[in-house]
């Protein structure tokens, strides 16, 4: 029996399985490997802290998300044997594998920032990327009555780059409909040299934060928190005082995937960048988040990198040469407050331009500018993701990033 | 005996309804599985007019057409805050009248003569100006005379279409009509809304903002070596130990010692590895260095300094 062995059955991983065993013949056995049966919306995180999303609205069993040819195993992986296409389960079974997808996706270390998980942790200071966290940082906005917020990014790659300036926004706009945008202060502190970092998006969005009041503190590298006095310090000695701290803590790899010895400085899988090829090992592929490209840690991106590497891994098994046609493409919606949202596209060279999506002239989402249409889009998506991204349907859109209806 | 019977008789009713149920749960699988079909049918086909779409649309957006459909938008704006719905009622009402007027100003003829006119007015400045007396010779002139007919029958055209408009202004001896003119003078409003909201030219100018400054100061100019807009090398391929030099001593680091090699070195590798430029945790666990030693060698933000000293692209986000 021939096995495709899938690490990890969160949005790329349950997504490449649901294409294979519909691609694949019966003497292949398609399984997948995790922790739990706990599978979640990620994207739906970010309205949880205002009350637009319920917690339960955000997960469902990985189970009854996959193909019933499936086979998943709950007991999860303590390391892989690339050597010997060989991997120890949790339980302390063995399986082998013919290709290993490796899905294991990120995990956040907020260790990684000194005094960060100490006195305050889930108190004062918060982070919106766990289901946990933003369902205890809703409850602290509930009772937030004014001071100063400090939204900050420990360092990049994070998920979702651009989630931080939407919770800012959201933020903006909820504040302004408690009445309490006044007895606010506003603040982001950022690792990279400012809030839009792209000639374009500066050009077009360049004046939103100060529009919105929101104070911009660049090339902040955070090294520690004190959360008994609220000070946020970078390592340059500037210092942020906060009655509320949103954070986005550093991210790594997964365990698994650093315990192995396959992984990078974070434990990230050194990964070709168009043909999703790990760069050791023939019959092994990654996905998503576990990789190292310089592609946006979203579901976007693996959506788009499900329909090349499914290819890649017929193509691997009949020994023809793999397809180089992964470009980097990501497209996401950015909420922007008040029932608004943009939308951005873009690959691993081609930056955000103005336009309008899927269709030229007519969109009917519009490109790097706020829209009402691009926050039902996004509104929607959770629909899209539970029904047909992750069951891996086909979605009416090229994997690669299209020029059309473009403003360049 | 009649237990029997009563039990078969239950039985067979129970038979007939999962007959029944049986045959309703065949229809619900049935639609399922036709709705199922219909859209693993119509996803390839729908991705097939999508690529379609994308391509005529792209066509006809590369043509100009949405981008004129954009600014006719704004011709539709402009003529809605000037006018009221009575104005455009108005119009529609003497459409027939006005595609009749612009028939007969589109007739050849007249065409050609407005065109003459055109001309004439144009080269205005070449022409002497006419003294009374030669206004008087001109008037001998057939073709002026001519002119001057249907000059006159147009000026009686134009003063009975005026009088049914304003059927007030009649026979007031000029006094309203002088009492209007000095109003004016006083104040001077009139026109259409938008041209007594619309500010002179010159206010305009000057109310528009000022532009941006273009970039922070940040720009750094090393003669000799090309840098792109935001000062990083624009060929990182052009790189050099002499580049690396020159930009960290712009950057206000005057010497080059074995540590900041090693963590330049360390970022070139890493770019060219995984096209990205490295944050500061990936340099000092790939370098090999402490925090505390990157802060001491690149005082200033090291990530961007690195990136700049190593002539690879600045750390961007995905905006």
């Amino acid at each position: 029996m021939k096995r495709i062995l899938v690490l990890g059955g969160g949005t790329a991983g349950s997504m490449m399985a649901n294409k294979l065993v519909k691609r694949l013949g019966a003497d292949w056995t398609v399984t997948v490997i995790d922790r739990d049966d706990v599978h979640l919306y990620q994207p739906g995180f970010l309205f949880i802290p205002f009350g637009d999303y319920s917690p339960d609205e955000v997960q469902r069993s990985r189970k009854s998300l996959l193909d019933e040819r499936v086979e998943l195993r709950l007991c999860g992986a303590r390391r892989i044997e690339p050597d010997n296409n060989r991997v120890y389960l949790g339980d302390g079974s063995v399986l082998d594998y013919t290709v290993l997808i490796v899905a294991t996706g990120t995990r956040l270390v907020p260790e990684n920032t000194e005094g960060l998980t100490g006195v305050g942790w889930q108190q004062s200071a918060f982070d919106f990327y766990t289901l946990d966290g933003s369902t205890r940082l809703a409850a602290a906005l509930e009772r937030f009555e004014g001071g100063r917020l400090l939204v900050n990014v420990v360092e990049n790659p994070i998920k979702c780059p651009v989630a931080p300036l939407e919770f800012l926004f959201l933020a903006e706009s909820w504040l302004r409909k408690r009445g309490l945008r006044d007895k606010t202060e506003l603040v982001y502190a950022t690792p990279l040299p400012g809030a839009f970092t792209k000639p374009r998006s500066s050009a077009v969005l360049g004046g939103m934060m100060e529009e919105k009041g929101i104070r911009v503190q660049a090339e902040f590298a955070a090294a520690s928190v004190d959360g008994e006095r609220g000070v946020l310090t970078a390592f340059d000695g500037r210092q942020e005082d906060y009655d509320l701290l949103v954070t986005v803590p550093s991210h790594a790899g997964d365990e698994l995937v650093s315990d192995s010895g396959m992984g990078d400085y974070a434990g990230f899988l050194p990964t070709h960048k168009h043909s999703l090829q790990s760069k050791g090992f023939e019959n092994v592929f990654a996905i998503g988040d576990c990789t190292d490209l310089p592609a946006s840690k979203a579901g976007a991106v693996a959506h788009f990198q499900g329909e090349v590497l499914i290819e890649n891994v017929l193509r691997y098994i009949e020994q023809l040469p793999l397809l180089e046609t992964f470009d980097g493409h990501a497209n996401c919606f950015i909420e922007s407050g008040d029932g608004k949202a943009l939308l951005i596209d873009f690959n691993y060279d081609t930056e955000p331009l103005p336009g309008r999506f899927p269709l030229p002239g007519i969109g009917p989402f519009t490109l790097l500018e706020e829209s009402h249409v691009n926050h039902w889009g996004k509104l929607g998506f959770k629909w899209v993701y539970w029904n047909m991204l992750v069951k891996g349907e086909e979605l009416p859109l090229d994997h690669r990033m299209l020029m059309a209806g473009k403003w360049s | 005996m009649d237990n029997a019977q009563e039990l078969q008789a239950k039985v067979e009713r129970l038979e007939d309804k999962v007959d029944r149920l049986t045959g309703l749960v065949e229809k619900l699988v049935e639609r399922n599985e036709r709705q199922s079909e219909m859209i693993d049918e119509a996803m390839p086909i729908a991705k097939e007019v999508m690529d379609w779409a994308t391509v005529k649309l792209d066509d006809a957006e590369k043509a100009g057409w949405f981008a004129l459909s954009r600014e006719a938008f704004g011709v539709v704006e402009a003529v809605v805050e000037a006018y009221e719905p009575e104005d455009v009622r108005a119009l529609g009402d003497s459409m027939v009248t006005i595609l009749e007027a612009v028939r007969s100003f589109t007739q050849p003829e007249v065409m050609a003569m407005l065109a003459e006119a055109g001309e004439v007015i144009q080269h205005g400045d070449e022409l002497e100006p006419v003294t009374p007396l030669e206004v008087v010779k001109a008037g001998r002139d057939p073709e002026v005379q001519r002119g001057l007919a249907v000059m006159v029958e147009v000026l009686r055209q134009v003063g009975r279409a005026t009088k049914t408009m304003h059927p007030e202004r009649q026979d007031d001896g000029g006094k309203a009509r002088r009492k209007r003119l000095l109003n004016r003078r006083s104040a001077p409003t009139g026109g259409y809304r938008s041209m007594a909201t619309r500010p002179p030219v010159e206010a305009v100018k000057s109310a528009a903002p000022a532009p941006k400054p273009a970039a922070p100061s940040q720009v750094i100019e090393l003669p000799g070596f090309e840098l792109d807009g935001e000062g990083y090398l624009a060929d990182p391929g052009s790189w050099s130990r002499e580049y690396a030099a020159a930009m960290a001593a712009a950057m206000g680091v005057p010497e080059l010692g074995e540590g900041h090699w090693k963590v330049i070195e360390y970022a070139r590798s890493r770019w060219q590895e995984t096209g990205s430029s490295p944050n500061i945790r990936a340099i000092t666990v790939g370098a090999g260095i402490s925090t505390k030693e990157l802060y001491a060698l690149f005082p200033v933000a090291p990530g961007t300094t690195t990136a700049r000293v190593a002539g690879i692209p600045k750390p961007v986000g995905c905006i």
